[in-house]
């Protein structure tokens, strides 16, 4: 059973001079353990897709199923524990809280606030000596890494990511990626929406976005 | 807990940023309840005991303020008490004296004279140690009079010094002991000078006695004519038919319970501009309490909206926000408290000055615990209440659009 299915997903936005269609009739299913590229240039709507797969918008038309549930006959509160327990985000500019430190910053995403655990993981991913640093106190490469280990503090299994790697140099971008890929390998769903052509490394699947269409 | 965490590094960061209307806030709170405090303790009714025994009586002058005048000779008051409707009749006044041993007055200013006045229970300060005055030679002081404690002074025998005139406008000093038998709180009153102290009749007459050049035994009390006198009603019903009669008499007759109703202008004035700017200092409390808490949740739309993408339910997300604002109202509020402490000790410390507009402060004006209360709870409250349209809305956004709001 695929872990996202897109089913015939519209997406407009309104407009002053009327609807803005972003997405067209997009359908597309992933299952775990695959490492789907989502490639495109910039506005092509990359990330309005990964926006849908997340749970973050609603789609004006289709319909978007995370595990087998359709997630748009669901409510808020119901779509907010989807996103907590089963989905795990990258974002675009990581959006960690910057106030926060580093093991802060994972506990707000875990559904089991285990310090020592959260602690550990970032350790292994070379962020020991930034434990209590606070967030906006990091460099881009270590915010992209703990946003990377936020996504996937839960285990979850859709794992999302909007441009990862985006201005990383080669040892954070290869750290990220591999650590999508070890997801991936344990059993969940990737998408990595990217132009960088260093995701195609670990992609199993390349899809195309162009002008809001899936090929 | 990490929510707790946030509430408090949230907290923390929003007093730092909105630092200037967080001062604000709390100066203008603890003005509000400071002022509250003094408008609540502030003296500004004229003190007329509202038992039953005052309101019987009525009030004799010599003359009104329109300029009539029936003088208050005795042998008349003396008539006056079998008219209907009257249960007694008390002449009194007001005869300086000063104690003659310097020891117990203050070295600064010296003794100044205290004046001697019937003694009426009713309409006079309750006695707070020792007793009422029964004899000739007994009186009642103040507790405590420009810093000095005559308290210690119950029980024992005080030489007083007055004047025995001897012609118009000379006069000689005459002695006499008395006995303190108690001691009250002075608070004001129409009837009141700075300095009161309380006798018998017959201690009074000894005084007037002295004051017209009269020894006690030679003193024509019928003849004399006293400053004021107070007329009992034999009931509360009789007092307002009872002094229309003594008003067409020709007497200047005032009821105490009209005089009750009554305020000095000046202190009404001054109770209506502290109650005015108390509610101004509350208004401005209450709207710059909820622009900031307004102001600070929508500038945190992108965090918003982060925290809603991982999963915090709206619930929880509104908690945190609104959490944050109460600690940060509840560190204004008891800021406010420490500055409304601050007005009542300078207002206390000042007390001089405050009565000089006619303001008198018997107890250090601490808030009321109402004020304390509402400005413990309405800062919060209008800080998390101003917030909340913003709060609401922010949260009820999909993620998305939150995380894209400017």
């Amino acid at each position: 059973m695929s872990m996202i299915e897109l089913v015939g997903v519209r997406k407009a936005y309104p407009t002053a001079a009327g609807e803005r269609e972003v997405i067209h009739d997009a359908s597309v299913s992933v299952g775990g353990g695959e490492i789907v590229h989502l490639d495109g240039a910039s506005g092509a709507g990359k990330s309005t897709l990964i926006n849908l797969c997340g749970l973050l918008t609603q789609p004006t038309e289709g319909r978007v199923l995370v595990d087998g549930v359709d997630t748009t006959a669901l409510g808020d509160r119901e779509r907010t524990r989807l996103r907590a327990r089963r989905i795990g985000m990258v974002f675009q500019s990581h959006r960690l809280l910057p106030e926060l430190t580093s093991v802060e910053n994972l506990r707000v995403a875990a559904l089991v606030d285990d310090r020592e655990a959260i602690a550990a993981g970032l350790v292994s991913f070379g962020l020991g000596e930034h434990l209590r640093d606070r967030a906006k106190l990091l460099s881009g490469g270590q915010q992209q890494r703990v946003a990377a280990l936020r996504a996937l503090v839960n285990k979850p299994g859709l794992v999302l990511a909007d441009e990862p790697v985006s201005g990383l140099d080669g040892p954070n971008a290869e750290a990220i990626l591999d650590r999508l890929a070890e997801a991936a390998a344990e059993g969940a769903a990737v998408i990595i929406a990217s132009h960088d052509p260093r995701v195609e490394r670990i992609a199993t699947r390349r899809l195309l976005v162009t002008e809001g269409s899936l090929a | 807990m990490i929510d707790l965490t946030m509430v408090l590094r949230g907290a923390a960061l929003l007093r730092t940023r909105r630092f200037a209307a967080v001062v604000v806030l709390t100066v203008v709170a603890g003005l509000l309840a400071g002022l509250g405090g003094l408008a609540a303790q502030v003296v500004t009714r004229q003190t007329v005991s509202s038992g039953e025994d005052a309101l019987k009586l009525i009030y004799l002058l010599p003359a009104s303020p329109r300029g009539e005048e029936r003088p208050l000779r005795g042998r008349d008051l003396a008539m006056l008490a079998s008219e209907p409707g009257v249960a007694a009749v008390r002449p009194s006044g007001r005869y300086g004296f000063t104690s003659v041993d310097e020891s117990l007055c203050p070295a600064d200013t010296g003794c100044v004279p205290w004046f001697l006045s019937l003694r009426l229970p009713a309409i006079q300060p309750e006695v707070t140690v020792g007793r009422e005055p029964v004899a000739a030679d007994e009186v009642l002081i103040p507790a405590e009079l420009d810093g000095t404690d005559y308290t210690p002074l119950v029980g024992t025998r005080m030489e007083i010094q007055y004047t025995f005139m001897t012609g118009p406008g000379t006069g000689e000093p005459r002695e006499r002991s008395v006995t303190v038998v108690g001691v009250f709180d002075i608070a004001p009153s129409p009837f009141e000078v700075n300095a009161p102290a309380y006798g018998t009749s017959a201690l009074l007459e000894i005084l007037a006695a002295a004051a017209t050049g009269s020894e006690p035994d030679d003193f024509d009390s019928d003849a004399y004519e006293y400053p004021e006198a107070f007329v009992e009603a034999s009931s509360v019903d009789a007092v307002p038919e009872l002094t229309s009669r003594l008003t067409s008499m020709g007497y200047a007759a005032t009821s105490l319970a009209s005089m009750a109703d009554e305020a000095p202008r000046a202190m009404t004035l001054l109770n209506v501009l502290i109650w005015a700017l108390v509610l101004v200092a509350g208004v401005v409390a209450i709207g710059l309490g909820s622009m900031v808490g307004s102001a600070a949740v929508a500038e945190r739309a992108a965090e918003i909206g982060t925290l809603r993408a991982v999963g915090w339910s709206r619930g929880r997300t509104t908690r945190l926000l609104l959490g944050e604002l109460a600690i940060v109202g509840l560190g204004c509020a008891l800021g406010a408290i420490v500055i409304a402490l601050g007005v009542g000790a300078v207002a206390w410390f000042w007390k001089d000055g405050a009565e000089t507009l006619g303001v008198r402060l018997t107890t250090f004006p601490l808030p009321p615990w109402p004020w304390l209360v509402g400005v413990l709870a309405g800062i919060p409250a209008s800080l998390c209440l101003g917030a909340a349209p913003a709060v609401r809305r922010l949260v009820s956004l999909p993620p998305d659009d939150a995380l894209r709001e400017l």
